[in-house]
C-alpha cells in the first residue's frame, strides 16, 4: 500500500505544473497521507502506539479535501462555510486527542466519533461536487472528469471506513487481534481503491 | 449486554461492510445513468431550440424576401405602369402634334398621376404605418378595418378598449400580427361574411382576437401543422419578441379564431 502510495504521489508530483488547483490541493493530500503513514511506521517499529496520530490524520485530511472541493465546487456558500466547518473539526479532533494523552490509559483505542464525522463530512462533500454535476450538466463524460474519480473513490472509502471506524474500539475490546487485522486489512483494501482513483483523476488531462 | 460471539459478529460485521460498499457502487451508477440521461435531454433540448431558432430565422427571412417582391411587384405593375402612362400622355402633350382636345390630356395625365401618388401611399404605408407613430393603434386599426371594408365584401368590425398604449416597438409588432391575420382571413377564409377586430385591455392583460366565420379548417391539417404558413410563423416570431400567447380555434366551417394575450401596464 505504500509503495501504491508513493507512487501516486510521485506521480502528482511529475504532473503538479499541468494539473488545475482542487488537483494540486489532491496532490498535498496525498504527500500528507505518506509523511503520516511513515510517520505510522517508524510509530509501530518502534514498539510506540501510533493511534494519536488518527486525530492529526483526521483534521489534516479534511482540511485538504475541503480545499479541493472548494476549487471544485465554485460555491460561495461552501467557500463561506468551509473555514468554520474545518475549524470546529480541527478544534473537535485536537480536544479529542488532548483528552486521550490525559487518560493515558485510553493512549491505545481508536477515535471513532472523530473518524466517523470526518468520514460523514467527506461524504457530504462529494454528495455537494455529484449535485453540482447533476445540476449543471456541464460535465460531458464524467468518466473523464478527474474530480468525478477523486469523489468516486471518497464515497466508496468513505462509507466502508464509517462503519469500520465506529465498530474499531469494539473490535478491538470484545475480539480476536486476527478479526481486528482482517477488519483493518479491508480497510487497507478500500484505501488501496482510494488511491487507484486518486491515480485515475491524477492521470486525467481535465476536460476543457 | 455481552457481544456476539466472534463467529457471528465476524460475517455481520464484514457483510455490512459490503453492503456499504455495494452501496456506494449503487449509488455511483445511479449518478452516473442519471447524469448521461439529463445530459442526453439537454443535448435533446438545445436541438430543439436550435431547430426552433432556425425556423424563426427562416420565417424572418423569408417573410422580409416576400415583403420586398411584394413591394417590388406593387412598384413595377401598380406605381411604374402609372407613371409611365403619365410620362406617355405628357409625350404627346409635348409632342407638337397637333391634339384635338390637351385639356382632356391634361386632366387625364393629372389623374394618372394621382393614382400613382395613392399608389406610393398605399406603398409607403404598408412599408411603415407612420399613421402608427402619430394616431396610435386603435386608429389606425379603424384605418386597416375601413381598408378592408373598401376591399372585401366582408362586414369588418373592430372592437377596441385599450387605455394604456403600449410601447411604439410593441404596438408596430402588434398592429403588423393584426395586418397579417387579416390578410390571412382575406385570403384563406372562404365563404366568410364576417371579421371581428378585438382589442381589449383587461387589467394587465392585453388580447387581440381577430376571428372569422369562414370555412375553417381542422388544426391538424392547418397552415401551421403543415408547416407551410409563411405568414403564421412571421407571426410567431412577433409573439415571441413580444413575450405574448396565441391561441388558435378553428373547425371545419366554424370560422377561426387568433387570439394573442400579452402582458401590458395595468391602467391606471
Amino acid at each position: 500500500m505504500r509503495a501504491l502510495l508513493l507512487l501516486v504521489g510521485l506521480l502528482g508530483l511529475f504532473r503538479y505544473r499541468t494539473l488545475p488547483p482542487e488537483l494540486r490541493r489532491l496532490v498535498g493530500l496525498i504527500w500528507f497521507g505518506l509523511v503520516l503513514e511513515l510517520a505510522s511506521h517508524v510509530l509501530a517499529s518502534l514498539y510506540h502506539s501510533n493511534l494519536w496520530l488518527i486525530p492529526i490524520d483526521a483534521a489534516g485530511e479534511l482540511w485538504l479535501l475541503s480545499m479541493v472541493f472548494a476549487w471544485a465546487l465554485h460555491s460561495p456558500v461552501f467557500t463561506r462555510v468551509k473555514p468554520w466547518l474545518v475549524a470546529a473539526f480541527v478544534l473537535y479532533a485536537g480536544l479529542s486527542s488532548g483528552l486521550t494523552f490525559e487518560l493515558s490509559r485510553e493512549a491505545a483505542r481508536f477515535k471513532p466519533a472523530v473518524q466517523g464525522i470526518e468520514s460523514l463530512l467527506v461524504l457530504g462533500m462529494a454528495g455537494l461536487y455529484f449535485r453540482k454535476v447533476l445540476n449543471e450538466l456541464q460535465v460531458v463524460s464524467l468518466a473523464r472528469d478527474p474530480m468525478f474519480w477523486v469523489s468516486v473513490g471518497l464515497v466508496i472509502y468513505s462509507l466502508s471506513k464509517l462503519l469500520i471506524a465506529l465498530f474499531s474500539n469494539y473490535v478491538l475490546e470484545h475480539y480476536s487481534r486476527q478479526l481486528s487485522l482482517t477488519v483493518w486489512t479491508v480497510n487497507g483494501l478500500l484505501t488501496i481503491v482510494l488511491y487507484l482513483c486518486y491515480c485515475r483523476a491524477l492521470w486525467l488531462r481535465p476536460q476543457k | 449486554m455481552a457481544a456476539p460471539p466472534e463467529i457471528t459478529f465476524a460475517p455481520l460485521l464484514l457483510g455490512s461492510i459490503g453492503l456499504m460498499l455495494l452501496v456506494a457502487g449503487g449509488f455511483v451508477w445511479f449518478v452516473v445513468t442519471y447524469q448521461q440521461r439529463l445530459y442526453r435531454q439537454q443535448l435533446a433540448q438545445r436541438a430543439t431550440d436550435a431547430a426552433h431558432q432556425q425556423a424563426l430565422l427562416t420565417a424572418v427571412i423569408a417573410a422580409q424576401e416576400r415583403e420586398r417582391e411584394r413591394i417590388g411587384r406593387e412598384l413595377h405593375d401598380d406605381v411604374a405602369s402609372s407613371i409611365a402612362m403619365a410620362k406617355m400622355l405628357v409625350d404627346r402633350l409635348a409632342s407638337g402634334v397637333p391634339i384635338d382636345d390637351p385639356a382632356v390630356l391634361f386632366d387625364l395625365a393629372r389623374e394618372v398621376l394621382g393614382t400613382a401618388v395613392d399608389e406610393v401611399r398605399t406603398v409607403s404605408h404598408r412599408l411603415y404605418p407612420a399613421m402608427l407613430a402619430r394616431v396610435g393603434l386603435v386608429n389606425s386599426l379603424q384605418h386597416l378595418a375601413n381598408v378592408c371594408r373598401r376591399t372585401a365584401t366582408l362586414a369588418v368590425e373592430l372592437e377596441t378598449h385599450y387605455p394604456q398604449p403600449l410601447p411604439p416597438a410593441q404596438e408596430l409588432a402588434l398592429y403588423r400580427i393584426c395586418q397579417e391575420l387579416v390578410h390571412n382571413a382575406l385570403k384563406h377564409a372562404r365563404g366568410a361574411t364576417q371579421l371581428r377586430i378585438q382589442l381589449f385591455q383587461t387589467g394587465a392583460l392585453l388580447a387581440l382576437v381577430v376571428a372569422d366565420d369562414g370555412c375553417g379548417y381542422t388544426p391538424a391539417e392547418g397552415p401551421a401543422a403543415t408547416g407551410s404558413g409563411m405568414g403564421l410563423r412571421s407571426i410567431g416570431v412577433r409573439v415571441q419578441m413580444l413575450h405574448a400567447r396565441l391561441y388558435q380555434e378553428s373547425a371545419p366551417g366554424q370560422g377561426t379564431r387568433v387570439c394573442i394575450e400579452l402582458e401590458a401596464p395595468a391602467a391606471g
